[in-house]
This record gives structure tokens, C-alpha cells and sequence, in this order.
């Protein structure tokens, strides 16, 4: 178990290494002068120019403007954003608390409603409930969020009032962000806690409780439930992934200024250093998250040996 | 195939999937009025007989805009899913088939590919090529061919060491004939299944992206895109929201639904598992 996960661990130093030199290279691959993009349309004289390339040490070899960046990064030096005239660190610091709460909370929605659904469709005897939920996750799988979020607007904020439409603040401007983020969510793992029920409901672990006499309702919740829910273990990585995409659109619809949004307004700006602070960021958090959703799988389930 | 079609996910999904394509085809000649025609007179209509899903704020006709719209999002979707489809296939086949060196160097790229939650890695490369349908289709196919790529070779894998391959290669079959004539045909099923659902999730995938300006722009007719432009007048006008949204709901919805019951029918071991 120790073994391996210190090579995890060393795989994810690796990997995001790795995906840091993506990042950094992708942004150099951009056609154009970024220093002639910095100032659009007040475009300096070619003498100013050089100047200018000078002082961000853009006429350095790649390898050169690569260890510099990643020596700063690592020391918590982001770079400076393009068009906002800010530390790319200052705009991310401000950015991750919303989308930080945002994501948390659909998170736990999807987990809420998606696991309650699934085990539901998976121990019930009933085709029509199995069916019907089924149906309904896959409904949450296909609705695009930034139009289920107008739908909320439209219903929750114009119609009834209830809930602010935009903005951050306290419980009232999450609600709905959340639902919108949470529900797609949702529908992955109703899906997969569904089909993990329906696998462990016959094992022969669970026939052999029955026979003892135990009730329904202590071989539901103790043996195919608590079984079940391993594999769904790994899913909150996909989660995680799909809420840091999700956050994207859903920040945008609800005028939430956070990761997602600013990443959706970098890339429109072509501001590259922030662009490639938000991305780091966001692929940093889904490794990290991965590699804890690897180790705690290997110890939550003691059948799996990996050598 | 009779059986496949027997089944009513994959019965329906291919019904839909037909009248789509069907739609995009013959638009113009279905469509009440020009999807560029504007009306100032007649803006903001609620759905009537005239105009089916209502009227946008500068006149335009909601349903026309929307049948238009299907061009759009099929063809990004099949192009991007053909991109990812190919490129996976290919990389999957030679790093699964001819494995050692090979298949670590391409399977270390893959696994960075994987490293990305997959719209972040379309948005990488949107911020490469600039916003716009052409990158967003490029993006959008690079983004998914990672997974792809694991299926494939898993797939290669398994099938490899089979009899039938060992039998051919002992007959005197070079590699290309193995390939093309033994282990190709076996990918092909999980391969298919995959497409399927891939292509529902492009056309998620782009129509979400141009919401956020980073595909089509409006006055593009685009789902995703007339969302966007009708996002200032939900309190004045629901239709004009709502109707693209169901277009791309249904579409989703039933390329899915054609995606799972491919996977039951093709591959039931692969059920739960993308």
C-alpha cells in the first residue's frame, strides 16, 4: 500500500509537470505578437516594442521562458494578466472562492440526489420506478446546463422571485447555480450507483446473509449497499472534472466571477498569462483530486492489491 | 441487425438521429421563412400559427432558426467525432499491436490528454486557434480522441492474444493483414458504441461552448449561439430561449439513448463502464 502510493504520488508530480509544459507551450503556439495583442488598439512604435519584449523576457529560448515561468509559479508568481493589469495569482486567488462554493455544493447534489436515485432504481423490485428513474438521469446527462440554468432563471428567480438571477453572495445566490451544476452531476452516478447495485444484488455473499435471516433492510444497507458504493468512489473524480468544466458554463450564466468565467473571458481577451494560471490551476486540482480518489479506493477496498 | 433494431433504445435513437440529418438537409425547403429575414414589426411574437416557436427581437422566426440550427450542430459533431474516431482508432491500434516502446511513448501523451477534465483540453486548444465554429469542431475532436485511444487499445489487447490471431500469424499473415482482416473488425463494436456516445457529447460540448462565445457567434443560427442572444429577453420572451434548448436536449437525449442500447446489444461487459 505504501509502495504504491508513493508511486502514485511521483506519477502525479510527473503528470502535472508534464501538463504544465502543455499549458505553457500551447500558449506559445498562439499565432500573433502578444505584446502587439497587450496594447490593441493602442499599438506602440516597433522601437517601444523591442523594449517592451525586452523587460517580459519574451526574446528568451523556450526552455529559458519555461523555467523562468515555472520557477515563479512554484514560488506562487502567476505572471501579470494582460488586459485586467493585475497579478494572474491576485485574479485566481479572487476567482476560486466562488467557484470553490459552487462546486462543493454541486458536488454534494450530485451525490445527494444521484446516489438516493440510483440505490433506489437498483434494489427496488419495481420495472416501472427502474425505469423512470433511469430515464430521468439520463434526461439530467442530456440537458445542457447553461440552458437548465435559464429554465431555473426563468421559473425560480423572474416567475417566482425567490432567488436572486446573478451574482455571488450568501445561501440564496448558490441555489440555483448549484442545481443547474449538481443535476448533470446527478445523472452519471444514478446511472453507475445503479448498475453497481444491480451487480452485487445477487453475489452469493449477499444469498448467504439472506439465508442466515437477516432482514431485507440489513442485507440492503449493510451488504449490497455498502458493496455497491465502492465504485462509485472512483466517480467523484470524474465529478470533479465535470464540475470544474461545468463551472465554465455555469459561472457565465449566473454571473458568477469565478475560475470558470475567467478562463471563458481570458481566452476571449487573448490574456495568456491567465489563461495558462486558470488552466494550471484547474488541471492541478482534477490530478489532485484523482490521485486522492486512487489511494482511497485501494484502501477502502482491501480485495484490490496493486504491486 | 435485426435484433440490434429490435431494441427499442437504439430503434428510436436511429429514428432520430435519421429525421436530424433529414432536417439538416432539406432545411431551406421546409423552413416557413429565410432565417436571416428580419421583421421589425414583428418582433418578440409569442408561438402562433405564423410562427410555430414565436418570433425573436428583431423579428426572425424562432422555428426556422432552429430547423437551421441542426445543420450546425450535426455537422461539428460528426466532424469532430469522425477526427477523434480516426485519430483514436489509429493510435490505439499500433500502441495496442505493436506495444514496448511504442506503445509507452503514445500512451504517456494519452495519459496527459486524460490529465485534462476534456473541456478544459478543448479550451486549451480553442485558446491556440481562436474562438470560432472551424477550431471549436478542431477542438472538440482533439479533446476526445484520448479516450478513444484507451478503448481501442484495450480492445487490441484482448483480442491479440486470441487463437484465431495466433492461428492467422502461424498461416504466415503479416502484420497489415492481422490488423485490417482479425483485429480491427473485433475494435469495431466498442468503437461504434463509443462514437455514438461521443457525438452526443460534441453537440453538447459546442452548443454549451458557442452559449459562452467561444463558437458560433450569433447572427449564426446555431443552438448554442441563439441561446446566447436570447439570454437578455427571458423576462420579455421565453420561447426564444427555450425552443433551441429542447432541440438540443432532444437530440442529446436520443443520440445517448442509441449509445447505450448499442453498448447493451454490442458489449454488455462495457455497461457502467463510459
Amino acid at each position: 500500500m505504501l509502495s504504491y502510493a508513493v508511486r502514485r504520488i511521483l506519477q502525479m508530480v510527473v503528470t502535472l509537470f508534464v501538463a504544465s509544459i502543455v499549458i505553457y507551450g500551447a500558449m506559445q503556439l498562439v499565432p500573433g505578437d502578444p505584446v502587439v495583442a497587450m496594447f490593441f488598439p493602442n499599438i506602440p512604435s516597433p522601437e517601444r516594442l523591442e523594449v517592451i519584449r525586452e523587460e517580459l523576457g519574451l526574446n528568451q529560448p523556450f526552455v529559458v521562458r519555461y523555467f523562468v515561468w515555472l520557477g515563479g509559479v512554484l514560488q506562487g508568481d502567476l505572471g501579470e494578466s494582460y488586459k485586467q493589469n493585475r497579478p494572474v495569482a491576485d485574479i485566481l486567488a479572487r476567482a476560486i472562492p466562488p467557484t470553490l462554493e459552487l462546486a462543493a455544493a454541486g458536488i454534494v447534489v450530485s451525490l445527494l440526489v444521484g446516489l438516493v436515485a440510483g440505490v433506489w432504481a437498483g434494489i427496488t423490485r419495481s420495472v416501472f420506478v427502474d425505469n423512470g428513474v433511469m430515464l430521468l438521469a439520463l434526461l439530467g446527462i442530456s440537458t445542457p446546463s447553461f440552458w437548465l440554468g435559464l429554465l431555473l432563471i426563468m421559473a425560480f428567480s423572474l416567475g417566482l422571485g425567490w432567488f436572486p438571477t446573478s451574482g455571488v453572495g450568501g445561501f440564496s445566490y448558490l441555489v440555483l447555480p448549484s442545481l443547474t451544476l449538481g443535476l448533470f452531476g446527478a445523472g452519471s452516478i444514478a446511472r453507475l450507483a445503479r448498475n453497481s447495485v444491480m451487480e452485487v444484488k445477487y453475489a452469493d455473499y449477499v444469498t448467504t446473509a439472506r439465508s442466515k435471516g437477516l432482514s431485507e433492510r440489513i442485507v440492503g444497507l449493510r451488504h449490497v449497499v455498502r458493496n455497491a458504493l465502492i465504485p462509485v468512489v472512483t466517480m467523484t473524480g470524474m465529478l470533479a472534472g465535470a464540475m470544474l468544466g461545468g463551472a465554465v458554463i455555469v459561472e457565465t450564466v449566473f454571473g458568477r466571477i469565478g475560475v470558470g468565467q475567467q478562463l471563458v473571458r481570458a481566452i476571449t481577451d487573448k490574456d495568456f498569462p491567465l489563461v495558462q494560471g486558470l488552466l494550471l490551476f484547474s488541471v492541478g486540482v482534477f490530478i489532485l483530486v484523482n490521485l486522492f480518489v486512487d489511494l482511497s479506493y485501494a484502501y477502502i477496498d482491501p480485495r484490490i492489491r496493486y504491486d | 441487425m435485426r435484433r440490434a433494431l429490435r431494441n427499442p433504445r437504439i430503434s428510436v435513437g436511429v429514428l432520430f438521429l435519421f429525421g436530424l440529418c433529414v432536417i439538416a438537409i432539406i432545411a431551406p425547403y421546409i423552413t416557413p421563412y429565410p432565417p436571416a429575414r428580419i421583421a421589425p414589426r414583428e418582433g418578440l411574437q409569442p408561438p402562433s400559427a405564423q410562427h410555430w416557436f414565436g418570433t425573436d427581437n428583431m423579428g426572425r422566426d424562432v422555428f426556422s432558426r432552429v430547423l437551421y440550427g441542426t445543420r450546425y450542430s450535426l455537422v461539428l459533431g460528426l466532424i469532430a467525432t469522425a477526427i477523434a474516431a480516426l485519430f483514436g482508432t489509429v493510435l490505439g491500434l499500433v500502441s495496442g499491436y505493436f506495444g514496448g516502446v511504442t506503445d509507452a511513448a503514445i500512451m504517456r501523451v494519452v495519459d496527459v490528454g486524460l490529465a485534462f477534465p476534456s473541456i478544459l483540453l478543448a479550451l486549451l486548444i480553442i485558446s491556440i486557434l481562436g474562438p470560432g465554429l472551424p477550431s471549436l469542431t478542431v477542438a472538440i475532436g482533439i479533446s476526445s480522441t484520448p479516450p478513444f485511444a484507451r478503448l481501442v487499445r484495450g480492445s487490441v489487447l484482448a483480442v491479440k492474444e486470441m487463437p484465431f490471431v495466433e492461428s492467422a500469424r502461424a498461416l504466415g499473415a503479416g502484420d497489415a493483414r492481422i490488423v485490417f482482416r482479425h483485429v480491427l473488425p473485433e475494435v469495431f463494436a466498442p468503437a461504434l458504441t463509443m462514437a455514438t456516445l461521443r457525438l452526443a457529447h460534441a453537440i453538447f460540448v459546442a452548443s454549451s461552448l458557442s452559449f459562452v462565445g467561444l463558437g458560433a457567434r450569433p447572427p449564426t443560427p446555431e443552438w448554442g449561439a441563439l441561446i446566447s442572444a436570447a439570454r437578455h429577453q427571458l423576462r420579455a420572451a421565453w420561447w426564444v430561449s427555450t425552443f433551441p434548448g429542447l432541440a438540443i436536449l432532444l437530440s442529446v437525449l436520443s443520440i445517448n439513448m442509441l449509445g447505450d442500447g448499442l453498448r447493451d446489444v454490442l458489449d454488455p461487459k462495457l455497461r457502467g463502464k463510459f
